[in-house]
């Protein structure tokens, strides 16, 4: 393997450009009209525009990025996450055309990109799964049947669905026509199939993954467990590892099933399994969710924590080289926190904004890693995914690692868009997610439903005092016209000046 | 009413500005864009903008009734004329791959449909009217 394209954008792809780099392999990087001075294209060595700014012109346009591929003469593919990194009919092509898909092989990412044959893959490897029913047909009587049969409340799937999409909880009868529909429709329109199936609801449950890989020669391992529970509308917005308050044998039990699960398919290179937790302590029951056969976004709290760094072993193992570590060189250190810094407004539901970023500046010090594919003064468009960036934080202790992560975000300057970091600093805030002064023994009540039910406390606006001083800075910045330009110049401030505050 | 308190403010030379009451010192980022000084602030995003320059509010309906993003109508479950109830689904629009529901913000009548299926809308623009 000697040169690695990129089929990705973003962050992701200037992660996986430095790991190649670091390896002395040579970088392409894929560009759409809107990135042509995007942070990835600049990375790499050579940079190949692909289309439009439409990703399915662009980012998800095969043809162009083979193309793109052929004409670099690069002899790898690295596909990152979303986009194309699930798309097994991709995977084949790139294989056909001579290159190394840096990813598992088609045929193990067709079978477990559709929820019905990874569910029947994880039950025959002996991985408990969620109580459902797939439906004899996808008409709408037979889906309705198979949700009379599993019982309210339950949740209606898309077979082919992933980070949310194509998902609908009903409760009752009358919510059945228009959920399947949309979830349908949804899907449809997702992953061009609409087929769904339908799975008893768990309720409160925590989202717990354990990340594993792979070799071309038969191993398996895992790096331990993610617990991702803090989500809004089922995306991730924080993830940790360890998993807070998870009993040790249930951690055995979940990484062996995770192993087990990737064993049966014959999996190979960086995948996660997802799990979802229901109770607590060495009672709680854990069910196989799905397999992402990718890099996660959440990848680096494992690197922290294990010191493996993932982006490398995918690209050691993709070019033949057997597992250079055994299960038994596997360890956590301390604790590593991630949170997702999205372009979305906390007090309108969190909807993704556009604009440009005026002032970007990222945070640094001790235990301190941004991953990001942003820079100062670039436009955040309507085109692609609004994540910003990655923060992650490493510690000794989680309470330790906690504090770090407030006063990282406190330190992340973002002006010119609306973001979530008041956001993410009001959820650690939230008692529930600090658990400090609270014993082991009561568990850890964070579940994938906290955010929606805490919705109004995780957008309160500052304090008066805080507004005030605001106030006092913006009517200097108002009154200068070169703010930057000037030494020392001072104004007073107080809050029942008129001016227009919006604040979060 | 709590008299507030005088914070002192000192422009730094790199776009930063020290903060302070006598008893707490920040600093915080500031920068101008128009008319609006956008400021990062102990955790806080603040957008001020000064009062010539602050357009009438929207009224209510017209914030509920309206896209806070550009997006693509997928479905329009109303028409013209038609009664509603508060929450009724009135129109899903679609961005970055996610369904964004429209619903009523109270029981009316639909006036005016704006949009029809397929059609892109804008933020700033209600998609109907309600009276």
């Amino acid at each position: 393997m000697r040169r690695v394209l990129i089929a990705n954008r973003g962050e992701i792809a200037v992660r996986v450009i430095r790991a190649c780099r670091e390896r002395g392999i040579e970088t392409v990087a894929i560009f759409s009209d809107a990135d042509r001075e995007a942070p990835h294209v600049l990375a790499a060595d050579h940079a190949m525009h692909v289309g439009p700014a439409a990703a399915s012109a662009s980012y998800l346009n095969v043809p162009a990025i083979l193309a793109a591929a052929a004409e670099s003469g690069a002899d790898a593919v690295h596909p990152g996450y979303g986009f194309l990194s699930e798309n097994a009919a991709f995977a084949e092509a790139c294989a056909n055309a001579g290159l190394i898909f840096i990813g598992p092989p088609a045929s193990v990412i067709a079978r477990m990109g559709s929820k019905t044959a990874a569910r029947a893959a994880a039950m025959s490897a002996g991985v408990p799964v969620v109580p459902g029913v797939v439906p004899a047909s996808q008409s709408p009587a037979a889906i309705a049947d198979a949700v009379r049969r599993v019982g309210f409340p339950a949740l209606i799937k898309a077979a082919a669905g992933g980070g949310g999409k194509g998902m609908r909880i009903v409760r009752r009868d009358d919510e059945v026509a228009e959920a399947v529909e949309s979830a349908s429709r949804e899907a449809a329109r997702a992953f061009a199939d609409g087929a769904v199936y339908v799975e008893r609801l768990i309720d409160r449950p925590r989202h717990i993954e354990v990340q594993v890989l792979g070799d071309r020669h038969g191993h398996v391992v895992h790096l331990f467990e993610r617990d991702c529970s803090l989500q809004r509308r089922h995306q991730k917005v924080i993830e940790e590892t360890p998993a807070p308050s998870l009993a040790p044998s249930v951690r055995a039990a979940m990484t062996a099933a995770a192993v087990a699960a990737a064993g049966a398919v014959g999996y190979v290179n960086a995948g996660t399994v997802e799990f979802i937790l229901e109770g607590h302590g060495e009672d709680a029951r854990f069910y196989f969710l799905e397999m992402n056969t990718r890099l996660q976004v959440e990848h680096p709290v494992t690197e922290l924590v294990t010191g493996r760094d993932l982006v490398h072993a995918q690209l050691r193992v993709a070019d033949g080289e057997p597992l250079w570590f055994t299960q038994a060189d596997v360890t956590q250190r301390g604790h590593a926190i991630e949170c997702r810094v999205y372009a979305e407004d906390a007090s309108r539901g969190l909807l993704p904004q556009t604009g440009r970023l005026i002032r970007y500046v990222e945070p640094s010090g001790p235990g301190v890693r941004v991953d990001s594919g942003v820079r100062e003064g670039q436009a955040v468009g309507v085109d692609y995914d609004p994540m910003l960036a990655k923060l992650i934080v490493h510690a000794e202790t989680r309470d330790a690692a906690m504090a770090r992560m407030a006063e990282a975000l406190k330190a992340f300057a973002i002006l010119g868009v609306r973001h979530n970091v008041p956001f993410l600093l009001a959820l650690l805030n939230l008692s529930e997610v600090r658990m400090q002064d609270a014993p082991e023994a009561q568990g850890y009540h964070v579940d994938t439903g906290l955010i929606e039910r805490r919705l109004a406390d995780l957008s309160a606006p500052p304090d008066d005092t805080l507004r005030a001083a605001a106030e006092a800075v913006g009517k200097l910045v108002q009154g200068t016209h070169a703010p930057r330009a000037q030494g020392p110049a001072g104004v007073t401030g107080r809050a029942d000046d008129p001016w227009v505050t919006i604040a979060w | 009413m709590v008299t507030p308190r005088e914070w002192h403010v000192t422009a730094l030379a790199d776009g930063r500005y020290r903060v302070e009451d006598g008893a707490r010192v920040m600093t915080a980022h500031a920068v101008r864009d128009g008319g609006t000084a956008w400021i990062w602030l102990d955790g806080h995003l603040f957008e001020i903008t000064p009062p010539a320059s602050t357009r009438a509010r929207a009224p209510h309906d017209d914030d509920a009734l309206m896209p806070q993003m550009s997006a693509k109508v997928i479905r329009v479950l109303v028409a013209a004329g038609q009664t509603v109830a508060s929450g009724d689904l009135l129109v899903v629009l679609e961005a970055m791959k996610m369904e964004l529901p429209i619903r009523a913000p109270r029981a009316g009548v639909v006036k005016t449909l704006r949009c029809a299926e397929g059609d892109l809308v804008q933020p700033g623009t209600p998609v109907l009217d309600m009276q």
